[in-house]
């Protein structure tokens, strides 16, 4: 997964500075991250959600998550549904995991395969380390000196993880698989208290 | 002038009045108007109109924003609502929120609510198992409470009555402890709930029954629903939301939409009753006194018999807030025990498992209820260290696998797309009778007033010795009869909640022979004010184990129809 800050923000025709590299020709509406009740997050923070949401989930034959535009769903969950607390540690480990794979990445946006992506998580998933909660870093730590990423290990696997059930929760709930792949009837509900199973056919969690 | 206030006057004036349009406050609406009664019925929250204001019901689930999780912010501000097992995305609108109408517990009680026309009958659970014979005979058998000033007898047909008009699915099962009902056909049990049926009938000699649960919907007989603009369940499992179809029993379904074609109703929504208006010199109660939800103007309403049907506890507090000279502890209140005896439902028992027979059949589709299994203990005598006993709920499903753990990417994917058949889960949750006490009381708050200036009520309620026997005997008995099944991975989970979460609170305004000891006779009126009626929960003078509201229903109509003979 490219991690890779520059290539992102390059990608996003973001600036330094943080301004939109738009040709005067171009009427593409500008771009605006997406609006949250409590959140504020970046353009750059967004990008990188979906980036990782499409890595949990990739595209192929059938859509996968970012094709369906999960990251949405996961950035409203845990902007309405996450305790104060674990919001907290859930954006620190999304800034966290940007500056780690900027640092540890040799991978750019162009060059990163779906295979290299999970291998990352992986690796990120597998490190054993119990960073202390954001807060309290912050609170006895210099802010001059900000620690290196990998001292956030703690936070970055929980932005992942749950970034991940959010994940697979909007992706398994989605107008696409709920009518596509695995149909979710609302008229009528139907009940077979004891039907053979027939091997063949698919299971349907929503049938 | 003189004459715009007599004209005023008589358009408040109705034959009956009905205070709330719940389940128990629909039926009396419904058998008033339709014996030829101009009746009002007052509802202290908004209208809401058969299907037109069921918002959600037609969401798929993708629909709903968070996927119907309650977001933080509204479980931060609701911590007691938010604990109810139907306050979600989809129904959230229809419940109370704790901000709003504040109470005091002085122990803890999470009082579930529902303030709007049909009350709580929208997002009920369905469950309508009738009272046996030993069920009233209870508290004069055990010596707790009261005797009942009824017995099984007096309501079986009342118990017909409104079966037959709200559409009961079930099964004639031919147990004196459960008796039968006018059934329409049962909805049926899974193959896994079929077998374990098989396995406690032989194991316990027939003394246990595992059945499907009898419940309001409707499930045949088409003709005669339709009606009532009804037609049959589509086993959509959504019923919370309020249900287009008219597929299970709800005042905003049935009785109010009945009772409005007589043309004899009068609905009148943002009523919020203040009290009971009690006339010294008849010696009976004239009306009702109700501030405007809205504006809070103070409005009176007048007629000769009035039902008071707010909800349990709502009830209670409407009667204790109806001071007068003649009732200076409350309308009826002369023997200072209105209030006390309030009891609930136990369940804090859950009980799961897995059973891994019959591993080439499976269920689908979304069944509106489950199987049930009626109170086994102390029916015909006393056989254990604690009194009375508990009812079950039952489930067996097959349950769908997806691994996910430690997987991204293209493995994950795979996984998602092709789920996999788990083992059959089952579980049981326990619906324990818990003994009315002096102790266990409802009062009012005289400094602490709502929006309305009405006092607040305070909840004192608790569990007992006998409730935590009762609910190591759940524990026992069941991971016996599951062990017995073969069903293994076995586990009890005591959920320690407050009272209140099984939204079956009853009592304080308990029915007995003797009018020192209760406050209604056997025709559900005041003893002391024999033109006000209780027929909601708070007439209960024990709880039993079975979900209450079928008897709420028959109790209400068979009241009815003693007031309508008592005025003519």
């Amino acid at each position: 997964m490219s991690m890779d800050r520059r290539t992102l923000l390059k990608q996003l025709g973001v600036m330094a500075s943080g301004a939109m590299l738009l040709p005067s020709c171009d009427f593409t509406p500008e771009k605006i991250p997406i609006a949250l009740n409590n959140l504020k997050v970046s353009l750059e923070q967004e990008a990188l959600l979906a980036e990782l949401v499409g890595a949990i989930i990739p595209t192929g034959e059938i859509p996968g998550a970012k094709d369906l535009e999960v990251q949405n769903f996961v950035w409203v969950m845990a902007d309405d549904c996450m305790e104060k607390e674990d919001q907290n540690i859930f954006i620190n480990g999304l800034n966290q995991f940007m500056r780690y794979v900027d640092k540890f990445s040799e991978i750019s946006l162009e060059e990163i395969t779906p295979e290299q992506q999970v291998k990352l998580l992986n690796e990120i998933m597998e490190i054993k380390s119990a960073n202390k909660p954001v807060a309290e870093l912050s609170a006895e730590d210099d802010p001059k000196e900000t620690p290196p990423p990998e001292a956030f290990i703690g936070d970055i696997q929980f932005f992942i993880n749950q970034a991940k059930n959010y994940t697979i929760r909007g992706y398994l709930q989605s107008e696409y698989v709920m009518r596509e792949l695995m149909p979710y009837s609302l008229v009528p509900g139907g009940y077979n208290y004891c039907e053979t199973i027939d091997p063949n056919k698919k299971v349907n969690i929503h049938g | 002038m003189a004459n715009f206030n007599i004209d005023s006057v008589k358009q408040r004036t109705f034959d009956a009045i009905v205070i709330g349009s719940g389940i128990s406050g629909g039926w009396a609406a419904k058998e008033f108007t339709e014996k030829g009664l101009k009746t009002l019925v007052l509802e202290r929250g908004k209208d809401v109109k058969h299907v037109t204001d069921y918002p959600t019901t037609n969401n798929m689930p993708w629909e709903f924003k968070h996927r119907n999780q309650i977001p933080e912010a509204v479980k931060k501000e609701n911590p007691v609502i938010s604990k109810c097992y139907a306050f979600r995305e989809d129904a959230m609108h229809f419940f109370v929120k704790d901000k709003e109408h504040p109470y005091i517990q002085e122990k803890p009680f999470d009082w579930i609510r529902g303030y709007q026309t049909g009350g709580k009958s929208l997002m009920w659970a369905r469950h309508t198992q009738r009272w046996s014979e030993y069920d009233f005979e209870g508290p004069a058998r055990d010596g707790f409470a009261v005797d009942w000033p009824i017995r099984y007898k007096d309501l079986a047909p009342w118990y017909s009555h409104v079966e037959k008009f709200a559409g009961i699915s079930g099964n004639k099962d031919g147990l004196k402890e459960l008796p039968d009902g006018e059934f329409l056909s049962p909805m049926e049990m899974s193959c896994v709930e079929e077998y374990f049926k098989g396995i406690v009938a032989e194991r316990y000699k027939s003394q246990r029954h595992v059945i499907i649960a009898r419940c309001a919907h409707i499930t045949g007989n088409e003709e005669y629903y339709a009606q009532q603009g009804r037609v049959k369940c589509q086993s959509r499992n959504l019923c919370q939301r309020g249900c287009p179809f008219g597929g299970y029993f709800s005042s905003n379904s049935s009785t109010l939409p009945w009772a409005m074609k007589t043309g004899n109703l009068t609905l009148k929504n943002n009523a919020v009753v203040h009290s009971v208006i009690y006339d010294e010199e008849k010696q009976k109660a004239s009306g009702v006194l109700v501030i405007d939800a809205v504006t809070k103007e103070q409005i009176e309403y007048y007629a000769p018999v009035i039902f008071v049907n707010a909800a349990a506890f709502n009830t209670n507090l409407i009667l204790l807030n109806s001071k007068s000279n003649r009732f200076p502890q409350g309308l009826g209140n002369d023997n200072g025990l209105l209030g006390k005896y309030v009891a609930f439902h136990n369940y804090r028992g859950k009980i799961a498992a897995e059973y891994e027979g019959y591993m080439d059949k499976t269920t689908t589709g979304r069944r509106p209820t489950g199987s049930y299994i009626p109170r086994f203990r102390n029916v015909l005598k006393q056989e254990t260290d604690f009194l009375r006993g508990y009812a079950s709920g039952f489930g067996a499903t097959r349950m769908k696998d997806i691994e996910t753990k430690d997987l991204f990417g293209a493995e994950l994917k795979e996984n998602l797309l092709n789920p996999t058949y788990g083992p059959w889960r089952v579980s049981s949750h326990m619906m324990g009778e818990t003994i009315p006490k002096e102790a266990s009381r409802l009062s009012l708050d005289e400094s602490n007033t709502d929006e309305w200036g009405i006092p607040q009520l305070k909840v004192a309620i608790d569990y007992d010795e006998n409730d935590e026997k009762m609910l190591k005997d759940f524990f026992e008995q069941f991971t016996e009869m599951y062990t017995e099944a073969g069903f293994t991975n076995i586990k009890t989970r005591d959920t320690k909640q407050a009272p209140g979460l099984d939204i079956h609170e009853m009592g304080g305004v308990r029915m007995g022979k003797d009018p020192k000891t209760s406050l209604l006779d056997k025709w559900n009126r005041l003893h002391a004010c024999k033109n006000v009626y209780v027929t909601d929960g708070a007439c209960m003078t024990s709880t039993s184990t079975q979900n209450p509201s079928l008897t709420y229903m028959a109790l209400t109509a068979r009241a009815v129809d003693h007031a309508v003979k008592e005025l003519s």
